[in-house]
């Protein structure tokens, strides 16, 4: 059996393509498998043609796995020539609201991205899907359950990598010299990760303890949404707090690790994601994590962590609370990493995920 | 410290805000929602990309939608 992987861009640094290459890695151990993309951003993967595609699809002994993340109109055309069997691995699509009114475009490959999962559970109903967390399998309404498996994205498994990466000194030192609280947030400047939320709350925080506190946030800003990001500039200058915010874009991996293990405190307000790696990679390095209970984030982020409603007043007091109590023995501080830690090592090591997506993996196989 | 212990904790402190305007005072309004006012314009653009797809690998129907992208660029660039 061949095993063909399908995503329309193979990237190796986002989400999709942190889970999409360690599968590979994985499953090139039992069998034999290749890669098919429309956009190959990653050179390490073994892709193959459209016409060796079409071959090898052809066969009945092989098997697609179809990622599904975005709107991918000439996959679903593939998907419909294959004669072996399909798995496909969600991701999870935004919904458009968000992007309502800052981009058409946004809003539009959205909402056909939604349709599309629809449209593919009714076009392979025998089909099994793997998804990243239990919020993305609530859209798959017209699959039976033994369809749906429930596995955890590979991507916080390459944190056993890339997080021994010797942090970069400039960005420790700059951290550490700093005279206040250090909150962190990664993700890219776009509606869905609550940007106008987390404002408010640094305005909140800054009117209650004062101006020192620095929001770092780690994520490129989208060109093609130009009228959010003016959107959040205003928002920022009206609310008295561009000075506590820091906007880096993308960094490597050393850098990443210094905000890491230097911040305080991590803000994560999004109000969408379908899995949220950032918040497990906050919990590998040891730092608490605040959030909102929205969408996968309290799921992927376990029990007993701070998750708190959309009032802005009570997520300042929390980031309060936990930065205040960081050399305090046995404080909140110390509660947060030791849960977010053991959260961590209970279910995102690469050991856990690869045995559970195996389990999952061949359960979808076993001839029924 | 337990975890209720840590959420009793935010709940007393949270009581100090009263003298802060409230979320409702610093609120802006985000721009009004333009596109979900008129979903027919995308559903007609979704079946006809659909639609489109779905015939343009019938050989003479193919090459005509090819010819009609043509004109169609040309056009735009004059």
């Amino acid at each position: 059996m061949k095993v063909i992987v399908m995503h329309e861009v193979m990237a190796p640094h986002d989400g999709v393509g942190n889970d999409i290459e360690p599968m590979i890695d994985l499953l090139s151990k039992q069998y034999e498998v290749c890669a098919y993309a429309y956009d190959r951003k990653n050179p390490r993967l073994p892709y193959v043609t459209e016409k060796e595609l079409l071959s090898l699809i052809a066969d009945t002994k092989n098997l697609i796995i179809y990622h599904h993340s975005v709107y991918w109109p000439d996959g679903e055309a593939l998907l419909k020539k294959a004669k072996c069997p399909i798995i496909f691995r969600y991701h999870n699509i935004t919904p458009p609201k968000f992007f309502d009114p800052y981009s058409e475009n946004h809003y539009y490959s959205c909402m056909v991205g939604q349709k599309q999962t629809k449209q593919l559970q009714k076009e392979f109903p025998k089909a099994h899907w793997i998804c990243c967390s239990k919020y993305n399998a609530r859209d798959l309404i017209y699959l039976s359950k033994d369809q749906i498996h429930v596995v955890p994205c590979f991507a916080p498994g390459r944190l056993e990598d890339w997080g021994n990466t010797t942090p970069d000194a400039g960005v420790v030192k700059k951290l550490r010299d700093f005279d206040g609280v250090n909150i962190l947030f990664v993700g890219r400047v776009v509606p869905n990760k609550g940007y106008h939320t987390m404002l408010e709350v640094l305005y909140y925080y800054v009117k209650q303890y004062g101006p020192k506190v620095k929001l770092r946030v780690i994520g490129k800003k989208d060109e093609n949404l130009q009228e959010y990001t003016d959107f959040v500039e205003t928002r920022m200058k009206e609310l008295g707090v561009t000075e506590q915010i820091e906007f880096t874009g993308e960094v490597t991996d050393a850098t990443l690790s210094a905000y890491y293990q230097e911040s305080d405190v991590m803000l994560c307000v999004s109000e969408h994601e379908g899995f949220c790696i950032p918040v497990v990679e906050a919990q590998y390095f040891g730092l608490p994590v605040i959030a909102l209970d929205a969408s996968a984030v309290p799921e992927t982020l376990g029990k007993d962590q701070m998750i708190l409603s959309k009032d802005p007043k009570k997520i300042a007091v929390a980031i309060h609370v936990v930065a205040s109590s960081k050399h305090q023995p046995g404080g909140a501080y110390e509660t947060l990493v030791a849960q977010g830690h053991k959260n961590y090592q209970e279910r995102f090591t690469l050991e856990k995920i690869s045995e559970d997506f195996l389990a999952a993996f061949h359960d979808c196989i076993a001839p029924k | 410290m337990e975890y209720s212990e840590i959420l009793k904790e935010i709940e007393t402190e949270y009581k100090n805000f009263s003298n802060i305007p409230s979320s409702e005072d610093i609120m802006t309004k985000e721009p009004e929602p333009i596109f979900l006012k008129h979903p027919w314009k995308y559903q007609i653009r979704y079946y006809y990309g659909r639609s489109i797809r779905a015939i343009r690998h019938i050989p003479v129907i193919g090459d005509f939608l090819v010819f009609c992208n043509h004109l169609r660029k040309r056009g735009l660039k004059a």
